[in-house]
Parts: structure tokens; sequence; C-alpha cells
């Protein structure tokens, strides 16, 4: 009795479990690995928030690193000029990169395609350098300073737990979505856009709202970015690298996935980190050779390719 | 405003978009027939501009003597770029074109910083000092030289793709490809072809923009938006379009030059193309094909 109680509610003893571990973890390794873990979140972060408009939506998204980016220095700003709380800066730096994408979402998504993706490319651009000659607020090129300021008194616990916070509200949002109807909707525009629409589903609205959606945790995350790294300028932030980052952990997991995009970010930040030390800057070449591999051979991502594999063998 | 520094930005820009209008044919003609953006195209101008430039520091070749070189080279890595990268997936959803181009750019820009460097460099020639001068507006030789070049090279394409058979089965392709094939045209041959003819005007076009403006590895990124701008401009998949797309980019950055502060010069292309796709994503001029 007691025993089939505890099989029924293994998946969440297992969560239990493992978010335990998660929050003691930073208590027993080395600030090295603490920095890697919250790098690691804020990517899963990107990646997962990506996954909801181009993994679950189809509509692939170039432009990712823009509301990273926005969030990043919404958040500082409001910080530093107007002395708003650490937590509601983050929090309004969410909401300003979803505002701006409200803004931009309604012709930028009816272009479809290739028009949609390279739009947003330019967008990035375009907002990079906004700020790079903006310099009475965020200095440009120069980059912006967060003062120093340490959470929970303990170094980099606070930023380790916002990260993991944002992330699993992350996890967990997009986890509803793919068990919703709006997820279902969202899924059948990526299957065919005519076919859904003929069914009665607003295409344009749910597109809209999964992109609103995604770019808030961009920009929430941009926020903590920003804190923890207490400096931010725009080269590094407003970068395709970035935004293609994002899409390329999604899909190298499998996009359309609530862990593939998760396994993604993993793969490749140990791979990054693996090929930092011998490669310097130029790491980004095993990138590109990865993500040319796993399109040509697995264009469906590693989660698909193991269910697939799975399936043939039983 | 007087009416010299119009002429004067009038001048400029049309001298400079004849150089953009051929990097953008580049860009269209693929898209034509294989409906696929090529992101991989800045990069591959600035690898083109990289070779002229270190055949002058090395050998002491000219830029323009040494282009049929570089086209040589990029021949033969146009031919294997679409062999290894662009057949797998001519037919596959957009995104694997896209994520594969790009991926590819990403590496020939890490090699060009392991190779050059990151440093801003500029083909210096023994007329880049030259000048030509007409009454108020002076033009320097070199520019004028690659807005020569670019144009005829234009041009020659151009009735390349109106005039003979092989330009026909490339607009019958970019047309209907499985009606082509009906006809007896061999699809994967002409997309092959297309990509070789790609590479190779990108090789004639890195050089000149290299004349004109500063390289360095990153350069890439900005030149695939303002191609796929111009393109875009034009109507996209018309190789008119394209050229003359080229043509009002050149001169609407040149105005912005004049007419906002320095910085903001590089911010028309983007907002430019942000305006376009939000006005009118199908392109100002009917397509030609």
């Amino acid at each position: 009795m007691n025993s089939k109680i505890v099989f029924k509610n293994i998946d969440k003893i297992f969560i239990t479990v493992v978010l335990l571990l998660l929050l003691l973890l930073p208590f027993f390794i080395s600030s090295y690995y603490v920095h890697f873990l919250i790098i690691l979140f804020i990517y899963m972060c990107l990646a997962e928030s990506w996954n909801i408009i181009g993994g679950f939506c189809g509509q692939v998204s170039f432009g990712h690193a823009a509301f990273f980016g926005i969030g990043a220095y919404a958040a500082s700003l409001l910080h530093v000029y107007l002395n708003f709380p650490v937590i509601f800066a983050i929090i309004l730096g969410g909401l300003a990169s979803s505002f701006l994408a409200l803004i931009i979402a309604y012709p930028f998504l009816k272009l479809k395609g290739p028009a949609f993706a390279i739009g947003t490319l330019g967008f990035t651009e375009f907002m990079k350098i906004i700020i790079l000659n903006e310099e009475k607020w965020t200095h440009g090129a120069a980059g912006f300073e967060n003062p120093v300021t340490t959470y929970l008194s303990i170094p980099k616990y606070g930023w380790y737990l916002g990260a993991l916070i944002i992330l699993l509200i992350t996890i967990f949002v997009s986890y509803k979505i793919s068990k919703s109807k709006f997820g279902l909707a969202l899924f059948s525009i990526k299957e065919d856009l005519e076919a859904a629409e003929a069914l009665g589903i607003n295409s344009i609205k749910y597109m809209i709202l999964a992109f609103t959606i995604s770019t808030f945790f961009a920009g929430l995350i941009g926020g903590i970015y920003a804190f923890y790294m207490t400096y931010i300028e725009p080269y590094s932030i407003f970068s395709s690298a970035l935004s293609i980052g994002c899409v390329t952990m999604s899909v190298l997991g499998g996009s359309g996935t609530v862990i593939g995009p998760l396994l993604g970010a993993l793969i490749i930040q140990l791979l990054n980190e693996f090929f930092k030390s011998f490669l310097a800057q130029t790491y980004l070449t095993i990138n590109g050779v990865i993500l040319i591999l796993v399109v040509l051979t697995m264009p469906e991502g590693i989660i698909s390719g193991i269910r697939k594999f799975i399936k043939s063998k039983y | 405003m007087s009416i010299e520094i119009i002429v004067n930005a009038l001048f400029l820009g049309i001298i400079t978009g004849m150089v953009y209008a051929l990097s953008a044919l580049g860009l269209t003609l693929i898209y034509g027939v294989m409906r696929l953006i090529n992101l991989t195209h800045g990069q591959m101008l600035m690898l083109s501009g990289f070779l002229s430039y270190t055949l002058l520091t090395l050998f002491n070749i000219d830029p323009i003597i040494s282009l049929p070189l570089v086209v040589i080279f990029f021949i033969l890595l146009g031919f294997l770029f679409h062999n290894s990268l662009i057949k797998p997936i001519i037919k596959a959803p957009l995104i694997e074109s896209l994520l594969i181009t790009y991926a590819f750019g990403m590496i020939l820009e890490n090699l060009a910083i392991i190779i050059w460097g990151v440093d801003y460099r500029s083909i210096v020639t023994s007329y880049s000092a030259y000048s030509i001068k007409i009454s108020t507006f002076s033009i320097s030789l070199s520019r004028l030289l690659a807005s020569i070049i670019a144009l005829s090279v234009s041009i020659l394409i151009y009735f390349l793709l109106v005039k003979t058979k092989f330009g026909k089965a490339i607009r019958a392709c970019a047309q209907d490809p499985i009606a082509s094939e009906l006809m007896g045209i061999n699809y994967h041959k002409v997309a092959m072809l297309t990509t070789i003819l790609s590479t190779s005007i990108i090789a004639i076009a890195g050089p000149l923009l290299a004349m004109i403006f500063l390289i360095y590895p990153a350069v890439g990124g900005m030149y695939t938006l303002k191609a796929y701008c111009m393109v875009v401009l034009g109507g996209v998949g018309s190789a008119l379009g394209a050229l003359i797309g080229g043509l009002l980019f050149g001169i609407s950055e040149s105005f912005a030059a004049v007419l906002l502060p320095s910085g903001f010069k590089d911010a028309v292309a983007y907002g430019l193309l942000v305006l376009l796709l939000l006005i009118k994503p199908t392109g100002l001029i009917k397509g030609y094909k």
C-alpha cells in the first residue's frame, strides 16, 4: 500500500529531490562551478523561452538576443537611475522587452518564414546601434556598469537563486503551454498555418501571445545577467551569435519539446567550456561545426533521435 | 543643405550602390533558384576581400588584377559549399537552411579571425591616393574603378540571365522547379551552377567592397543584412530588382551619412530593412524572373 503511493508519486519525489539538491549545491562546490551553473541557467532559460515561439509555434526568431538585451538594459537603468529595488527592476525589464515585442509583433509575425527571421535579425542590429549611439544614459560602446549588489549576503548565491527560479518558472510555463489548448493551437500553426486558420484558429493572435510570453522570459533572465555580471556592453549582448546560440541549443536538443532546449543548452555549454580552454575566442567555430552536423544528421534534435531509437528497439 | 552637398551625396551613393548591387545579385540568385537565404553571403564577401588583401600585401598583386585568382578559388569553394551543405537541404524546412548557412558563416568568420586577426584593414593600392576632381566634388580613383567594374560585371550577368540558354534554365527553375524538370532541365545541375555563379559574383564584389570600405572578420553579418535589405528593396528573387535595390540602398545610405550623426549611418540599413518588411515585404519593384 505504502510503496504503491511512493511509486505513484515517484516523479514528484524525484523533482523535489532534484530541486533541493539544486538549492543546496552552491554550498558544496567551488565558486567556479557556481559561475558555470549560473551561466548555464541563463542559457537554458534563453533556449527554453525561444522554444515557445520558435519550437512550439515554428516562427524562427533570429532576434532573441535583442529582448535579452532590452531586459538587461532596462533593469540596470531602472535600478541605477530611478533606484528601483533589484527584483522590481528585473520584473519591469522583462515587461519592457515583452512590451517592445508586442509593438513589433503584429507586422513582424505577418511576414512569416525567412522574412520574420531576417527581420528579427535586423531588429537586433538596430537595437545595438541605438544603444551604441545613445551615450548619455547607457554610455554607448563603453558599456554600462551596475553597482555590485550581493543578495542574501552570500556571494553569487542570490543570483544563482534568481536564475534558478526564473528558469524553473520558464520550464513550468512552457510545460503548461505544451499541455494546453493554447499549445495545441501553436503546434497546429507550426504544422500547417492554412489548415489551422481554416479550423478557426486566430493564428496571428496566438503567435503574438507566444512571442510576448517568449520575450518576457528572455527579458527577465537578461535582468539577472546584467546584475550578476555587473557590466554589460552592446556588442556582446545584442549579438546575432547569441540569438543563433538560442536557436542552436533548442534545435540540438529538439525544438518543440520541453526538455530538448535544456539538454541542448547543457551540451553546448559543456562543449564551449571544454573548447574555450584551448581555442580562446574562436571556440565558436566548434559551435558552427556542431550546428551543421546536427542539422544534417538529425534535424529533429537529440530528444526525438533517442525516442526513435527506443521505439525501434521495443 | 546646399545643392553641392546633395549632388555629392547622390554621386557617392550611386558609386557605392553599384558595388552593393553586384553583391545583392549574388544573394538573389540563390534565393531565386533554391528558395533559401544564404546567410554565409556576407562572410564570403569578407573572405574574398581578405584573399585579395593578402595577395596584395604578400605578392604585391593589384586587387583588380588578382580578381580572376579569387574567382577561381571561389568557384572551388562554391562547388564544395553546394555539394556538402546546400544540396542536402534544398527541399528541407526553412530553418535548416538558415541554420546551416549561418553556421558556415560562423566558421568562416572565426577562421578569418585565426588567420588575419580582428584588426580593421584596408586595401591600399598604388592609385588609392589619386582622385578625380570635377568642379566642387572629388572622387577617389579606386572607388570609381570599383564601381565601373561592378557595373560591367552586373550588366554581363544580367545578359547571361536574359539572353543565354543557361540563364533561361536558371529563370525557369526559379519560376517552377518541378515544371522545369519536366521540360528536361536538370534541376540539381542548375542549382549547383547557380551557387557557383553566386560565389563567383561574391568573389568579384568582395574585393571591390574592400576597396571602398574597411575589412575585418566581423563585417560579414552586416554585409548579409545589407544585401538582404537591397534584395527586399528591389523585390525578392528578381535580378533587376537586386540591381535597382542596391543602387537605392547606396544612395539612401550616403544621404543618411550627410543628414544623421555619424554613428547612425549603419542604423539606416537595419531601420530601412525593418521598415520595408513592415510596409511592403514583397518589394518595391514587381518581380522580374
